[in-house]
């Protein structure tokens, strides 16, 4: 008989041990250029072959304990701003399509297998969590554009928190047979309202505390405590622990940082980082655990129907529901459809059924097991090659190019230095070295131009670099004012002054390492300046156009609040022969033009349409006097 | 006084700086209007100050500001921009008499 020590002990050596397996696999799968779930879930299924290793996992731990770090994190690093642009298709994907994948999911199924439909509809609840942590990595890596990331991300959030809810419902009503539908409703509302308002109460009050004091470590222990005390506490008021968690961490993701310091937001955001990947491991390694290889292929009629059904309701589900916005292009809701992979989520929910579900719930553990596994090998690996054919990124040729000629810089400078130093060395003579060393040096210098040349031809990849060199840079500034600490040059407060200096300026934007060395091509006296109102989408094309010409930039706040339409305004200052071509830049890189009704407007000019078409540059031009720079 | 205001400085400063060049303004007895900053999650606030001064003011304002935006951390970036300009007109309105209702 175990002690409560012993069960500790135990515990803590199959958690060492499964960490360890998750590190393996996150660096075989890098290695191997797959992404990270794949692998977990290939290991996961690698476990089910381990008979021995049968584990019981209670369900309270997977959902009080595994659940709320993957909702906290998806949501506290969710931009409400990103949301804005689609939050219709969002929601109605999220609340809807799990809705209508729940129900179509057990239909199929139901009728396939001859499954119970109150048992199909458990599982058509838990497969309806999508978790396409996978395919927005890979979007990241491609470059694919941002708003179809958001539109991913922001439905996976969304999705989690609703098929939770109407899992639970699910869950009660296959137990208790009981089923009424006005009752059913008013219990979903009852449910969810009730998780949003505790979530976005003890978020606020969370962020308000954050706010008032400057203490990385405590910051991110408040945060901790708000993951996992909102979910307890929802769950205690008999609500939506989960829709709590993902309002709290909305909130704090969205508030909370204002009130931190920058060296306060790294470390938070890093820590959350951290936790959602080992909740996520854990998830996938604990299936694996609980789950044998015999029960899955004993299964595999009811997985392979559960597949389909799954595969068929998703499509109706995002068709149907992005039919109503005209805006989205059909190459993106392909990606949208295809790229609804299934992972932790359903997998912790499946974890956390009740036994006295009976066999049904082995049976549903192992569907969800297969599911996911489909989903993740087939619709996982093959996201790549779709969003190729699908044209979904653009990769210019001139980025193409750039890396060739650099790599080929790199390449060729290497082995100068490799000659060099063996030259040094004295193994080749300084003969050969003379002969060789001229050619080397030429091949090396027609290169460094081709590079620029290259870059000057195209502002991403310039800005792009001056970037990643501008943050190495200021990263290596951070680690020599630590070992300058630990070697006792200067004190701990000097240390965090000047740290806290680099990491504003590592989470600053790109423009102002980018202007200052640009700024260096204008020789002509600034005797203008422009102050220039445009929409803030168009803020990033214009800035990076701007830079280009060396002017010098600054950016004043911007009006609008919350979810409003929000206007920057740009002060540019410039000698006058370059007014022509700063205008024609403006008048290229403002392009945006939105139909947009304003309450705002309304307010400004009483009586104005409701409609508007807004778009282009609102300018004023100024004589300056005199141009100062510090 | 008023009408010999004749120059807008327009400064353009980082968050890190503006407490103190603001501070440094009004101990010289200027009156600064802030407009607000950029300052939100990730970004670096430039917050804008306006100033309005007189012609000879203008480099002593300059002045202050130059001593003021310490906050650097990089010898080469810029700490603050700064625009003078000529304005035609500047004037305090002052609130008039109420007269009586007509």
């Amino acid at each position: 008989m175990e002690t409560f020590a012993e069960t500790i002990i135990v515990s803590e050596e199959i958690l060492i041990v499964l960490l360890l397996v998750a590190s393996v696999v996150a660096l075989m799968a890098s290695r191997l250029r797959m992404p990270y779930t794949v692998g977990l879930v290939l290991i996961g299924l690698g476990l089910t072959f381990v008979p021995s290793l049968h584990f019981e996992v209670s369900p309270e731990i997977i959902l009080f304990v595994l659940v709320p770090p993957l909702i906290f994190e998806a949501a506290f690093h969710i931009r409400l701003d990103d949301l804005r642009r689609d939050w219709q298709t969002i929601l109605l994907l999220a609340v809807l399509g799990v809705l209508i994948n729940t129900f179509i999911v057990a239909g199929i199924i139901s009728w396939g297998t001859g499954m119970s439909l109150t048992v199909a509809l458990v599982f058509g609840s838990l497969i309806a969590a999508t978790d396409p942590v996978a395919v927005v990595a890979l979007f990241r890596k491609l470059g694919a554009p941002r708003r179809l990331q958001v539109l991913l991300e922001g439905e996976s959030l969304f999705n989690d928190g609703t098929a939770i809810v109407v899992f639970g419902l699910m869950v009660t009503i296959a137990l208790t047979g009981d089923f009424s539908l006005a009752g059913s409703v008013t219990d979903f509302i009852r449910v969810a309202g009730g998780g949003i308002i505790i979530g976005g109460m003890l978020g606020l009050v969370v962020s308000q505390i954050i706010g008032s004091f400057n203490d990385p470590m405590v910051e991110t222990t408040l945060t901790t405590v708000l993951a996992f005390g909102t979910y307890v506490a929802a769950e205690q008021l008999h609500v939506s622990g989960v829709l709590a968690v993902v309002t709290a961490g909305l909130v704090n993701g969205n508030i909370g940082p204002h009130g931190m310091s920058a060296t306060t937001r790294i470390v938070v955001f890093n820590f959350w980082e951290y936790a959602a990947f080992v909740a996520n491991s854990l998830v996938f390694l604990f299936i694996g655990l609980t789950i044998e290889i015999g029960l899955l292929i004993e299964n595999w009629y009811y997985i392979l129907w559960a597949i389909l059904a799954v595969l068929v309701g998703r499509a109706i589900s995002v068709y149907t529901i992005t039919s109503f916005n005209r805006d989205l292009p059909w190459s993106w809701r392909h990606v949208l459809y295809w790229g609804g992979l299934r992972g932790a989520i359903s997998l912790a929910l499946a974890l956390s059924l009740p036994a006295a579900l009976g066999p049904a719930t082995r049976q549903l553990q192992a569907m969800a097991f297969g599911v996911v596994l489909f989903t993740l090998l087939v619709q996982g690996f093959s996201m790549e090659r779709v969003s190729k054919w699908l044209k979904l990124v653009k990769r210019s040729p001139l980025q193409e190019e750039y890396e060739r000629r650099h790599a080929r810089y790199v390449a060729v400078r290497s082995s100068y230095e490799h000659l060099l130093h063996m030259a040094r060395q004295g193994l080749i003579s300084e003969h050969t070295w003379q002969r060789l060393s001229p050619l080397l040096e030429k091949q090396k210098n027609n290169l460094i131009e081709a590079v620029s040349e290259i870059i000057n031809q195209d502002p991403e990849v310039k800005s792009e670099e001056l970037d990643t060199a501008r943050r190495e840079a200021l990263r290596v500034q951070r680690n020599t004012l630590l070992s300058l600490l630990r070697d006792g040059v200067i004190s701990e407060e000097i240390y965090t002054e000047l740290v806290g200096e680099i990491d504003t300026a590592l989470t600053s934007p790109l423009f102002t390492w980018s202007n200052l060395l640009t700024g260096a091509r204008i020789n002509a006296p600034i005797d203008r300046m422009m102050m220039v109102i445009i929409q803030e989408r168009d803020l990033p094309q214009v800035m990076r156009r701007l830079m280009e010409t060396g002017v010098s930039l600054a950016q004043l706040p911007s009006t609008g609040g919350f979810l409003q339409q929000r206007n920057a305004t740009v002060l540019i200052g410039y000698p006058a022969e370059m007014e022509a071509s700063l205008l024609q830049a403006l008048q290229e890189t403002t392009r945006h033009r939105v139909e947009m009704s304003s309450s705002a407007t309304r307010l400004a000019v009483p009586g104005a349409a409701s409609r508007i078409r807004v778009g282009g540059a609102v300018l004023f031009i100024f004589d300056v006097e005199s141009y100062h720079e510090f | 006084m008023n009408s010999e205001i004749t120059h807008i400085v327009l400064i353009v400063v980082t968050d890190l700086a503006k407490q103190e060049v603001v501070q440094a303004l009004l101990a010289a007895d200027y009156h600064v209007t802030e407009i607000g900053s950029t300052g939100s999650l990730f970004t670096t606030g430039f917050a804008s100050l306006l100033i309005g001064v007189t012609a000879d003011q203008v480099e002593e304002v300059l002045h202050i500001v130059r001593q003021n935006c310490h906050t650097a951390f990089d010898p080469g970036e810029k700490r603050a921009i700064a625009y003078v300009l000529r304005a035609n007109t500047f004037a305090m309105m002052q609130p008039q008499e109420e007269a009586a209702p007509s």
